[in-house]
């Protein structure tokens, strides 16, 4: 997007300086020049290279000409494949990173392997900035659903509503290279609109790409957004305690995405010749997610511990 | 919208040019120049303001309506084997609907719960399942877009049906580059004919919506008023292989469609009556025989 944002005249999103049609409500695009004419007009396609007249040519798909080649295109969607807008600074640097994974492996508690902590080798720590979206939007959901409220002898009974939710900086990920359940963690500790001063701790991150054309991009947003309202709309609106057959009716309103990329580290370490990734947020140290193995030979002790407990418990029961 | 021909000058030679008051383009009939006429915009003929491009020529939609004849079976054979008399590329005109529909509605909702009973014929009790029926009145507010109603007198919108869906993302800002040197129609249908239709169809797809909107396990009694509001309509040329089918000698040709942009062919295709007197009369007679060496065997006696 360059210069001022374009709204959409019926539904306010914001529209792309290529968009044909409003991504959200399909509402056309003002055209900008349109003249009118008393007359009728009459033209003739000429081509700038050797004056003769071009026609819409099949296996062009566009205007050509027959006489030198010469090929006029036709303004249609753009659907490119985009970069992050906005990179969110790093506030964790390595050394901090380094120390909070340390701190972790030591925490894992006592079914970890006991020379976890000593054995693991950090073999590489890397800065990324993975991608997704930053939105703003209103969202008014149409609803009706069954729930246990007001049931009489069935166990559901029918209820409808409408209800107005707003989002400000929600954080939607387009990631591929994290799982979601890393993603589902990293997202609340982002600050997506920090102080202008934060300075970016690191600056050789590689930066992910969007490997989405755009057009499939939004459509990925517009289901994130009707998935967090439906989960809204469970949480907090929705009568009763169960419910079943949610449906719902969106209209998005006023929907502003911007691209960005958000900082974290992934880090990779090896114990006894195995190789476990954890990830950790480059704004907050303390979140943080990994793998890590579990010491067989102590589960089983417990396990067979416990075995030897239950069978002395039961052997006692039979001789008293 | 009878409107008298144009007469114009050919931009190339000068010569007079004959457009008739449906045609967007025209060709000189004495150096072949092919022109686009850009008319003074009213209400009823606006300026298109997107388009589609061919992207099927002529030869593939030949072959993809033959594939198409072949497929009907219960059509008479010589229209399976028929081929196209004529085949020509036409940009039709017709009107891209959105608007917000706002509906309220009111159903029995139907839910499900189960009961013992007592059976005094079977002297046991058993499950049965039994519906309970409560009334759910509601709103219901979505996007209608995407809706294409033809602007033509000439393709009806049962035609334009057929050959859809369109790959809207296709869509291109009108330029005359679209439909320069192939034939374009103007719109024929007055702007408030082609509104109704769109209004209807919007409705339809509502309610169809609606229905899969109920909550229950079953539903009964859906009734639904839908109003539309901040409608918009934009003219759209669309790329139509219009081809015109003889396969009797004694009858004018049947018109089939195929569309220009994916292939999808359609059109309205008789039934032979003789094949299908045929086919029952054969099931009939299979039965008469089985029946017949029935009673030789004595399988009934």
């Amino acid at each position: 997007m360059t210069g001022a944002d374009r709204n959409c005249s019926r539904c306010e999103s914001v529209i792309a300086d290529d968009d044909l049609r409003c991504p959200i409500c399909n509402l056309t695009t003002p055209v900008i020049n349109a003249v009118d004419h008393a007359d009728p007009v009459v033209d003739i396609l000429r081509c700038s290279g050797c004056g003769a007249a071009m026609t819409y040519e099949i296996g062009h798909r566009a205007a050509a000409c027959a006489f030198c080649g010469s090929v006029l295109d036709v303004e249609h969607p753009a659907d490119p494949m985009e970069e992050a807008e906005h990179r969110l600074p790093f506030t964790v640097d390595a050394d901090r990173a380094r120390q909070a994974f340390a701190a972790w492996l030591g925490s894992l508690g006592w079914f970890r392997p006991g020379d976890l902590r000593t054995d693991a080798r950090l073999e590489t720590i890397q800065p990324l900035r993975w991608v997704g979206w930053v939105f703003d939007a209103q969202a008014e959901v149409s609803w009706a659903a069954d729930t246990d409220a007001g049931a009489n002898r069935a166990d559901w009974a029918p209820h409808s509503g409408q209800t107005e939710l707003s989002y400000d900086d929600v954080v939607v990920p387009a990631t591929r290279g994290l799982t979601p359940e890393e993603v589902a963690l990293l997202v609340p500790s982002y600050d997506a609109a920090p102080e202008a001063d934060t300075t970016d701790l690191v600056d050789d991150a590689t930066v992910e790409r969007f490997d989405l054309p755009r057009s499939t991009a939004r459509a990925q947003l517009v289901q994130a957004v009707e998935r967090l309202a439906r989960r809204r709309l469970r949480e907090r609106h929705l009568p009763g305690r169960r419910f079943r057959n949610l449906k719902t009716a969106t209209i998005l309103r006023g929907l502003s995405a911007r691209r960005i990329a958000l900082p974290a580290w992934v880090l990779a370490y090896r114990y006894k010749g195995k190789l476990y990734r954890t990830v950790l947020s480059g704004q907050d140290a303390d979140c943080l997610k990994g793998e890590a193995p579990y010491s067989v030979v102590r589960i089983a002790a417990v396990v067979g511990g416990g075995l030897v407990l239950i069978a002395l418990v039961i052997l006692l029961g039979l001789l008293v | 919208m009878a409107l008298a021909p144009l007469e114009l000058s050919c931009e190339s030679c000068g010569a007079k040019l004959v457009v008739q008051a449906t045609q967007r383009t025209a060709r000189c009939p004495y150096c072949d120049s092919p022109s686009v006429i850009d008319r003074p915009v009213t209400p009823d003929r606006p300026d298109p303001v997107f388009a589609i491009g061919f992207s099927i020529d002529g030869n593939r939609a030949r072959v993809l309506l033959r594939e198409y004849l072949k497929g009907h079976v219960w059509a008479p054979n010589k229209l399976r084997e028929a081929t196209a008399e004529r085949v020509e590329g036409l940009y039709l005109p017709a009107y891209l609907f959105s608007a917000i529909a706002e509906s309220g509605y009111r159903a029995q909702i139907g839910e499900n719960y189960t009961e013992m009973e007592y059976d005094a014929r079977k002297k046991r009790t058993r499950r049965v399942t039994k519906t309970e029926y409560r009334t759910l009145e509601g709103r219901h507010r979505c996007y209608v877009d995407n809706l294409l109603v033809t602007a033509s007198e000439g393709i009806p919108n049962s035609e334009l049906e057929g050959i859809e869906p369109f790959d809207l993302s296709g869509l291109r800002r009108y330029a005359p580059a679209v439909i320069s040197g192939w034939t374009s129609e103007e719109p024929s249908l007055s702007r408030e004919a082609s509104l109704e239709h769109a209004r209807t169809e919007s409705r339809d797809a509502v309610r169809l919506e609606l229905r899969g909107f109920m909550p229950g396990d079953s539903h009964r009694n859906l009734q639904s008023t839908t109003t539309l509001a901040d409608e918009a309509m934009d003219l759209v040329l669309l790329p139509v292989w219009v081809c015109a089918v003889r396969w009797r000698k004694d009858t004018a040709p049947i018109r089939l469609l195929v569309n220009g942009q994916t292939g999808k062919a359609s059109g309205e295709i008789p039934v032979s009556w003789a094949k299908i007197a045929a086919m029952v009369g054969g099931a009939l007679g299979v039965l008469g025989l089985g029946a017949l060496i029935g009673a030789i065997l004595g399988w009934f006696a």
